[in-house]
């Protein structure tokens, strides 16, 4: 519930546009446009950040750029 | 009047003179007049590392005026590479304290017969013995002069066993972590025989109008803190860059192999390092930012090493950049490199090189001396450092070789050598995806440049409108879109070599993404209270022109690499294998157009030399003009 709470919105660093709404206290939000869900810190109470990301499938390692 | 202090080390003889204001107003004083002093007492085709070669300090023009004034910058023949430009910035408190004893700029020439350092006190400067020093580490070296001095208030710039032993990539280091590095700038102080330069003054600033420059200075101090930035850099310093670049897949992971690092999802980050190293936050001289920390390692094979720093640029270095994720051996690293006044962008980058040659079998523990060089090993790391710093083993070739250690090595080495200009490139950065600040790091005078090419407007996906506003012409807001970004490059390399030149630390202005930070309006505010000038943004922004055209023509003269040194490492032309960007890359055909376009808009030729037009129209076709 986001009753009493202050909004505030996060840049998405999986699609770098979107945009994250997130509530006091909130430690996760999940981004609405390309579905990655974060872990989500709270600099001051006003000052929200991302951490880290949820890894929810499998680790994704691609092929070296080198090859 | 502003000084200048011509020490000559080799007669131990000194020259003052008062820097002509119309000089400050072309140059104004930091990178600016270092580049102009620079041209025009270097004679051409010196050796960097001869008697002949000049060292150059300056302070900004501002510097110790406004808040977040306080850089100083250093410039000299570059040591690291092909003896092109060599520059580079620190913060701290050295800058202010120089004008306080008196100087803006001091130009350093000859050798020393001795290991020397300079006492620079109040219009005072005095050649002294230090041999006691010579050998000592940065840590141990500042403890020395404070005792020898017996002042606890002077500021110290000096170098390391790094830059005694003229490691290519030596830094010269301000205190326990503040650092002017890349382009060798600690090799060519060693290379004079030169361990410190210890300033202190009384003197105070002569200022045209102090009551407004109070105003301003309290005006620009609550703007600072007012951003939605402030916060989160004064906690946790340019750590909390690391999460930003990582998440969005823009970092070297294993020498530019991958572009996202796992490995450090709950492991590396800046909450971590505030819970379990950090014991205080500090700032430069009259910054509200404090970004910098000390922090303790307090268990495990490292207990006991405290430091300063660190800053992203060390976490992703001797992070991802060579397969680690653990805190306590970035910290040991980051004292090591300290206490050496070792560059962290060369030595991690270099460090990376070695373990992907092991990776692919080109070098084995025969050429290692031993050493195990797989991904991550903490203890090699340590020591690649301890020998880079005291030319020992495999690490003192590669500190006295820089990028030609390939030639020795051989075999298929120089493919995965990621170099611009012979420096290495910053090993942290993987912004391929990112099309402005790929052109503006490549391009920058001393060549991969994150200082001079970091565009951070273009990622943030900011509507058109509001980059129209901030840069005067139709910037795309997806960073990967070319629209409008050959300008954006130019823009945001005059602005910062205007920073540069007044000495503002640039997490105080618009560079780092907060439009409501310091821009030119602020400069020009100050510049008015502090020299009495009206100066407008446009007046400015040429400024940062001509020098930037005046560190090209010095590129040209000493080393004939123009385009061919604004191309990025080749690793730029291969796709990132990792989501989120996954095969994004820069096109080297539309690169090479970006170029051109670059080029035109600088009015320099399609070889990327400034015309003849472009000389004369920022006043610098009779350089060197030798007015002072």
């Amino acid at each position: 519930m986001s009753v009493g709470k202050k909004e505030y919105t996060l840049r998405c660093m999986r699609c770098l546009g979107g945009r994250i709404t997130v509530f006091t206290g909130d430690s996760a939000a999940r981004c609405s446009h390309c579905g990655q869900n974060w872990r989500i810190s709270w600099v001051t109470p006003e000052v929200a950040k991302i951490r880290g990301r949820i890894i929810e499938g499998g680790r994704k390692d691609g092929a070296s750029s080198h090859n | 009047m502003e000084r200048l202090a011509i020490i000559d080390l080799s007669s131990e003889q000194v020259e003052c003179k008062d820097i002509p204001e119309n000089v400050q107003r072309m140059y104004l004083g930091g990178e600016g007049l270092n580049a102009y002093l620079l041209y025009n007492h270097l004679s051409p085709g010196v050796d960097p590392l001869s008697p002949e070669n000049v060292l150059i300090f300056g302070a900004g023009l501002i510097s110790g005026c406004d808040v977040s004034s306080s850089r100083f910058e250093v410039t000299s023949k570059s040591a690291e590479g092909e003896g092109g430009f060599g520059t580079s910035n620190s913060g701290g408190f050295w800058s202010a304290e120089l004008k306080y004893a008196g100087f803006q700029h001091l130009l350093i020439k000859g050798k020393a017969s001795r290991p020397t350092y300079l006492w620079i006190h109040d219009g005072e400067i005095e050649f002294r013995d230090a041999s006691f020093l010579w050998g000592h580490d940065t840590y141990e070296s500042l403890e020395l002069i404070l005792d020898d001095l017996g002042d606890q208030n002077v500021q110290v710039a000096m170098i390391g066993q790094a830059g005694e032993n003229l490691v290519r990539f030596a830094n010269i280091m301000h205190g326990l972590k503040r650092a002017a590095g890349r382009t060798g700038m600690g090799c060519i102080m060693g290379s004079k025989l030169l361990k410190a330069i210890v300033v202190r003054g009384k003197q105070g600033l002569k200022v045209n109008d102090p009551e407004k420059l109070l105003d301003i200075f309290t005006s620009h101090r609550s703007q600072i803190m007012s951003t939605k930035i402030y916060p989160v850099i004064s906690r946790y310093g340019t750590l909390t860059i690391f999460c930003v670049q990582n998440q969005s897949g823009m970092i070297s992971v294993k020498n530019n192999q991958f572009n996202y690092f796992e490995e450090a999802e709950g492991r590396l980050d800046d909450e971590i390092f505030e819970e379990q190293y950090k014991t205080k936050s500090l700032a430069c001289y009259a910054c509200p930012l404090r970004c910098s920390h000390r922090y303790r390692i307090r268990s495990g094979p490292y207990a006991g090493v405290w430091g300063e720093g660190p800053e992203f640029y060390m976490m992703a270095g001797f992070g991802p950049a060579v397969g680690n994720a653990d805190w306590d051996c970035i910290l040991a690293a980051n004292t090591l490199i300290n206490r050496y006044g070792l560059d962290v962008g060369s030595t991690s980058g270099y460090i990376a090189w070695l373990m992907e040659l092991w990776q692919r079998g080109i070098i084995d523990d025969k050429d290692t001396g031993g050493l195990n060089l797989d991904w991550g090993n903490k203890e090699t790391i340590l020591t690649l450092i301890h020998q880079m710093a005291k030319n020992e083993g495999l690490g003192g070739m590669i500190g006295q070789k820089a990028s030609r250690a390939a030639v020795v090595i051989g075999k298929d080495s120089a493919r995965y050598l990621y170099t611009q200009r012979g420096m290495m490139h910053e090993s942290p950065e993987n912004t391929r995806a990112s099309r402005a600040t790929t052109l503006a790091a490549a391009t920058s005078s001393r060549g991969s440049d994150h200082l001079k090419g970091r565009c951070a407007l273009e990622f943030y996906a900011m509507p058109p409108e509001v980059l129209a506003k901030i840069y005067g012409k139709p910037i795309a807001s997806d960073f990967r879109s070319w629209e409008g970004k050959a300008w954006m490059a130019v823009w945001t390399q005059h602005f910062t070599t205007v920073v540069d030149s007044l000495g503002y630390c640039k997490f105080a202005t618009i560079w780092p993404g907060s439009t409501h930070n310091l821009n030119y309006k602020q400069f020009c505010e100050t510049i008015k209270a502090v020299k009495g000038w009206d100066v407008t943004p446009e007046e400015l922004m040429e400024t940062g022109e001509r020098i930037w055209n005046l560190e090209r023509m010095f590129i040209e003269r000493e080393t004939g690499i123009l385009r061919e040194g604004d191309i990025p490492p080749s690793v730029y032309f291969t796709p990132q294998p990792l989501e989120p960007l996954k095969g994004e890359k820069i096109d080297r055909a539309e690169y090479e157009k970006r170029l051109d376009e670059y080029y035109e808009i600088r009015g320099w030729t399609r070889e990327g030399a400034p015309t003849a037009g472009t000389l004369k129209r920022l006043k610098l076709d009779g350089e060197p003009s030798h007015l002072l």
